[in-house]
């Protein structure tokens, strides 16, 4: 059973005051899946639309990001005992090692599964028109083209860049947390998300520069 | 290390670092701006803002949804300790710690079980000397794999080591 992990940190404003906080979000969770397997369902269910997500953005097909989702949740549910909660007090009330933890399962899972189809991943263009509100049909095509510029700008960038903005904006990760989902230090996680935001930036003609 | 002691691509990526924070804070109740915003380049602020507008999370279809939950619920309940899973094609190949290896199809129904050990005692038991292993019959499935043919090829966690074959009928 996983040992309790609790830390002691300051409350803004409580100077000198202490409390005790709770810092793995999803133990009760996984320790309820560890007793009983088939209550795995509620941490699939939680982050089934990230993981999910993320694989879309990763493979740019519909099909194959169902295939990498489905090896992740399998491996994760084959794999619950080796999951150790790492939370840090420096990681707040929010943090979940286990969505790390999973991340990374899901992380080579498309790796895998990349270096089995042997071609890069198509930006997902398509999927830029669906994400406009269908019924501004005047607004909707300026949108649309946004969208899509800002996809195909996200879609060029290099590996490591574009999982750092897609695990950032899209599945609103700390810094920490894609630190731990790809295996570098928060510095490299600042310096990846930095340099990306310049190449976009001037991708997407932001910077004043003819494109 | 203070914020001027650092280099100047440094000091913007930790400015940018901070202005995400905020920016990502802003949808749960967060503050609409922070004394670092000026300090940030703007084109870089403009970026970031319609990345944060752009890029949305797609969610996978509901039926997609269903099945997969259904694959995991017979997962869970037809194994005993899953120590691992390989996939290969519509295969599932789960080698479990309680002496048995569970292969699930697509749909997580049970395809094929072997080795499955009736003595509990046996079972996760990492110190079973060799004199008691019986052939076929798996005590601590830790690992598993399907090679070209089909044969199934199973490590066991043992403090003396064990590989076990099923090869293939035909």
């Amino acid at each position: 059973m996983a040992r309790p992990v609790f830390g002691r940190v300051r409350a803004a404003g409580e100077a000198g005051s202490a409390r005790v906080t709770h810092l793995d979000r999803d133990r009760a969770l996984v320790e309820e899946a560890r007793r009983d397997p088939a209550s795995f369902d509620a941490l699939y269910r939680r982050y089934l639309a990230q993981v999910y997500s993320y694989a879309y953005y990763e493979l740019g097909d519909h099909h194959e990001a169902e295939d990498a989702t489905e090896r992740t949740f399998l491996a994760a549910l084959a794999n619950l005992d080796r999951f150790e909660e790492r939370a840090r007090p420096a990681d707040g009330d929010g943090a979940s090692t286990f969505r790390v933890w999973l991340f990374r399962i899901a992380r080579n899972v498309v790796a895998n599964q990349r270096r089995g189809r042997r071609r890069h991943p198509q930006a997902p263009i398509e999927a830029a028109a669906l994400v406009a509100d269908p019924l501004d049909i005047e607004g909707g095509a300026a949108v649309r083209d946004e969208a899509a510029a800002a996809w195909q700008a996200v879609g060029r960038l290099p590996a490591d860049r574009r999982r750092a903005v897609v695990l950032r904006f899209v599945e609103e990760m700390s810094t920490a947390e894609i630190a731990g989902v790809l295996g570098r230090s928060e510095g490299a996680v600042r310096v990846l998300i930095h340099r990306a935001l310049r190449t976009v930036a001037r991708d997407l003609g932001r910077d004043g520069r003819p494109r | 290390m203070t914020l001027f002691e650092r280099e100047g691509s440094e000091v913007e990526a930790l400015l940018t670092d901070r202005y995400l924070e905020r920016v990502l804070a802003r949808a749960t109740g967060g503050p609409s701006s922070g004394p670092v915003d000026a300090l940030l380049n703007p084109v870089l602020r403009d970026a970031a803002d319609q990345l944060r507008r752009d890029l949305v999370r797609v969610h996978p279809s509901f039926r997609f949804e269903e099945r997969l939950a259904s694959r995991l619920a017979e997962a869970a309940a037809a194994l005993r300790m899953p120590a691992a899973v390989h996939i290969r094609g519509k295969s599932a190949v789960f080698p479990e710690l309680q002496g048995r290896v569970t292969v699930l199809d697509k749909e997580g129904k049970i395809v094929a079980q072997v080795g499955d050990n009736p003595d509990a005692k046996q079972r996760a038991n990492f110190g079973l000397p060799p004199d008691q292993w019986k052939e076929g019959i798996c005590n601590s499935p830790h690992g598993a794999s399907i090679d070209k043919d089909g044969n199934l090829i199973v490590t066991e966690w043992s403090k003396f080591g064990r590989v076990l074959l099923y090869t293939v009928q035909r």
